[in-house]
């Protein structure tokens, strides 16, 4: 049992008067499971939380509920901060008769923009909490390379964000299964990670810390400057190198551009597993909350975004690689580069599709029986994040949850308290990639709600989703999931979050539970990744 | 068609005009563009008409008012930036252009406003309600239904007319009215330039009500119009292009009338982002905040509501102190108690 389990279940009862009246009229309202969950903090400490709250936490912006913003009534009501009252009790047991607003209701989106710093005052706010990295002589650097240059005939040279082996997530799934191939095919693989992550490119000019990975196996860090020396002095002459890019967030265009130099490599792939080659907001959203469309140069869209107004442009540093290397693109869905012919004027040397995964059916309807008649299981699959549609799956909790036609489940990391769900933890990794997908179908997942705000260059749920069996539930915005939707037929794509409430309200999805539609399970297979292309 | 486009402000408001008159030349390059401004330059600040993104500067005292330091006296700030609009207007209209068009400083262009041109061929004056439809929630019905049954159905942050005929007419009346009567007095039946042009659809013809959602959108009609992006990049209103937004009280006061209307629109909220930091840029660190030459006396007392108010009413103190802004007329008021 977890420290918060213990905690919640140590005072989910915590009604203690100990005549006080206003502690006894806060327990009322008071959602310990929420309060708990949100501050991990105050579940160590194993102390009352209503107590916490009175006595410290309002003070320090936190929520008793899900449904009571601290900041929110503190800045609104400043007549009850001057009068002293604690606010959640104040909006209890006056507040809210007098028409007062326990939270805004001007949307997560608001929340998002109200807290977006311009682009250079993220970066620098970012770099200010860096700790400098601890660089290795470059001595032991260049004698790992040539050896890998005397025993490979092929090498290669790959980029990412961060340290694939250390960090769980998409990409970083997808670089270990390439790792494997590439070793499967006795061919070597190089590659460099900024020790700093950024979700920009680093135009700054400063020599960036890299990473260096051999064959999955940690090197040291070092100055890019010494790399590219080191990789010079390797002599790859007979060895052939080619370069894969997966990300460049975190590293400096230009000497990336010098890396790849260094090796002799004359070409290579880069891959659009987000928009970072093409955009400045690698997921494409104007001002991180919204997309219509590529914010085209000279249109509104650009100009009202923050993103577009930093000093630098990643299209522009994209091309300068494009330009010296003969670079393929590789795009992980149709729709994604789609995207990317309308945005770009960047010319690859060739364009390709390689979806990561593809499904494969194993049973035409699985038996229905036993789910007529019971709830619509709606799911959020993942960690619960703006820019995935969590807040909007919150809402419709919110707003369902007590409708006996729904039943909510959370499956991934992350678990969100107050809310009236179940949650199955379910972690990626790369010894059980089949983990989402069984949860799916252990919990016979009807619906997966998949909200994403940004179009998904590649959502691996949506497929696990399908493949075990649920249908999934998406906007028009949400890239390769509304590709995934109308290929398979299974789901709906509904306008906007009005039509979303609409279809629960009327109660139109129930034509979408395994009952109804007869659910198909599918095995996933999984691609080749770059050897695909490079092969 | 050949167009004067002019606003009226302060020097205080000179970076939101900034922001105005350069989304003018970029969305009409070939319009003439004219500050007129009711002001004197501050000290040590730096102003050059060269170094704008207009064409021409107007000064309260180029506008052939009797006495106008007498007359700027008996005004408040924003009465006087108002009052002055009339007789600018008039005058614009014995220029040699086809067309006038007035703006407030706070509003800004996103979109051309060629479509005003096209109806300035048929029709000689040019207004834009408020509101265009009713409202239904109670606090909308006394924030936006009522609020202009006393300050004018018309926002006259905006006005286009031809400068002949009907407008012409216009011109004069309005000018005529507004040396005299451009006060914030609404228990008299006045707001400032703005309630007068409700008679306008009855006092001339060839008027045209613009009931387009794209104009003049602002936080006292967002509630009545969805604010998204298209596909195509651009802002719209409903169905209509955003020609231009009304960024009326830029501040904590605008923030809250706009999060009242304006709900979870959120491109509201960009295009305010994006407003907001056009007009930092455009803000010059060497004119003092809420600057105003005609808010102090010369000895450099502020001068009060009331004072102008007096000075208004009375005719022999008009008489007596031609110049008002004294320290002589300071030193009176003090000695009879209005302090």
């Amino acid at each position: 049992m977890g420290l918060i389990d213990k905690a919640r279940k140590a005072f989910s009862a915590a009604t203690g008067s100990r005549s006080d009246p206003t502690y006894d009229l806060v327990a009322k309202h008071f959602d310990i499971d929420f309060y708990l969950a949100a501050y991990p903090d105050v579940a160590a400490a194993g102390v009352d939380p209503i107590r916490h709250y009175l006595d410290n936490g309002w003070r320090e912006n936190r929520d008793p509920s899900i449904s009571f913003s601290t900041r929110f009534y503190v800045e609104n009501n400043l007549d009850v901060v001057a009068a002293g009252v604690n606010p959640f009790y104040h909006f209890i047991a006056a507040g809210q008769a007098e028409g007062r607003l326990g939270k805004h209701q001007l949307g997560y989106k608001w929340d998002i923009l109200a807290g977006l710093k311009t682009v250079a005052e993220q970066i620098s706010e970012m770099k200010s909490h860096r700790t400098p990295a601890r660089l290795s002589a470059s001595g032991s650097l260049v004698v790992a390379l040539q050896q890998v240059a005397r025993a490979h005939e092929r090498v290669v040279l790959s980029f990412s964000h961060d340290d694939f082996t250390q960090h769980v997530g998409g990409v970083q799934l997808l670089l270990r299964r390439e790792l494997g191939l590439l070793k499967a095919k006795g061919d070597a693989q190089i590659h460099l990670f900024p020790v700093h992550p950024l979700p920009f490119l680093d135009t700054s000019g400063d020599d960036v810390s890299l990473g260096v990975l051999i064959d999955g196996k940690f090197v040291g860090n070092y100055a890019a400057r010494d790399v590219m020396h080191c990789l010079r002095d390797a002599a790859f002459g007979a060895a052939q190198v080619t370069f894969v890019v997966h990300s460049l967030l975190g590293h400096n265009m230009d000497q990336s551009i010098d890396l790849i130099a260094a090796t002799g490599a004359s070409s290579g792939c880069v891959w659009l597993h987000d928009y970072s080659p093409i955009y400045n907001n690698f997921k494409l959203l104007r001002n991180d909350v919204g997309y219509g469309g590529f914010p085209r140069r000279g249109t509104l869209a650009r100009e009202l975004c923050e993103f577009a107004r930093a000093d630098f442009d990643h299209e522009a540093e994209f091309a300068k690689l494009f330009a010296r290397f003969k670079t393929r693109l590789i795009s992980p869905s149709q729709a994604a580069l789609a995207i990317f012919r309308q945005a770009s004027l960047i010319q690859p040397a060739s364009t390709h599709v390689v979806e990561h995964v593809q499904l494969e059916r194993i049973t035409a309807a699985a038996p229905v029986a036993a789910t007529q008649g019971r709830p619509l299981r709606v799911g959020f699959l993942g960690y619960p994040v703006a820019h995935k549609g969590w807040p909007v799956f919150e809402e419709l909790v919110l707003k369902f949850a007590d409708d006996p036609r729904y039943e909510f489940h959370h499956l991934g990391k992350g678990r969100r308290g107050g809310l009236k769900l179940q949650y199955a933890e379910v972690s990626a990794s790369s010894s059980d990639m089949d983990a989402m997908r069984a949860t799916v179908e252990a919990v016979e997942l009807d619906v997966a709600l998949m909200w994403s705000i940004w179009p998904e260059t590649f959502c691996l749920t949506a497929y696990e989703a399908l493949a075990g069996g649920a249908a999934l539930v998406t906007n028009p915005s949400a890239g390769n999931v509304v590709s995934v939707t109308e290929a398979s037929g299974i789901g709906a794509v509904l306008n906007d979050e009005a039509a979303l409430i609409d279809a629960f309200e009327s109660g139109s999805l129930l034509r979408l539970s395994r009952a109804a539609r007869g659910a198909s399970l599918h095995n996933i297979r999984y691609s080749a990744l770059s050897l695909e292309v490079m092969d | 068609m050949r167009v004067l486009c002019f606003s009226s402000f302060t020097f205080s408001y000179l970076n939101r005009a900034r922001v105005l008159f350069a989304s003018l030349r970029r969305h009409h390059p070939d319009w003439h563009l004219v500050a007129l401004m009711t002001d004197r330059i501050p000290a040590g600040a730096s102003f050059d008409v060269r170094d704008e993104p207009f064409d021409e500067v107007v000064w309260q005292d180029e506008l052939g008012i009797d006495n106008v330091d007498g007359w700027l006296f008996q005004h408040d700030i924003v009465e006087v930036c108002t009052a002055v609009k009339g007789p600018f207007i008039a005058q614009a209209t014995k220029r040699d252009f086809d067309a006038v068009i007035y703006l407030d400083p706070d509003t800004c262009l996103f979109n051309p406003l060629t479509p005003i041109l096209e109806k300035l061929e048929t029709s000689d004056i040019v207004l834009t309600p408020h509101l265009l439809e009713p409202e239904e929630a109670r606090m909308a019905i006394v924030d936006n239904e009522i609020c202009p049954l006393w300050a004018g159905i018309y926002n006259l942050g905006f006005v286009a007319i031809r400068t002949t005929g009907e407008g012409a007419k216009f011109a004069n009346w309005w000018s005529k009215r507004l040396l005299e009567f451009c006060h914030d007095d609404p228990a008299k039946g006045l707001f400032v330039d703005q309630k007068w042009c409700d008679h306008v659809p009855v006092f001339f013809d060839k008027v045209h009500i613009l009931k387009d959602p794209g104009y003049n959108t602002a936080s006292w009609n967002v509630n009545q119009r969805r604010i998204t992006i298209d596909g195509d990049g651009n802002v719209r209103a409903n169905e209509a292009l955003l020609r231009f937004w009304h960024f009326t009280k830029l501040g904590p006061l605008g923030d809250t009338m706009t999060r009242r209307y304006a709900r979870d629109q959120i491109v509201v909220y960009e295009l305010w982002r994006w407003y907001r930091e056009q007009v930092a840029k455009a803000t010059s660190p060497s004119i003092p905040d809420r600057y105003w030459a005609f808010g102090k006396f010369a000895n450099g007392e502020t001068i009060q509501r009331s004072h102008r108010l007096l000075y208004r009413d009375r005719k022999d103190l008009q008489a007596h102190f031609r110049d008002p802004f004294s320290a002589d007329f300071a030193a009176w008021l003090k000695s009879e108690g209005h302090s």
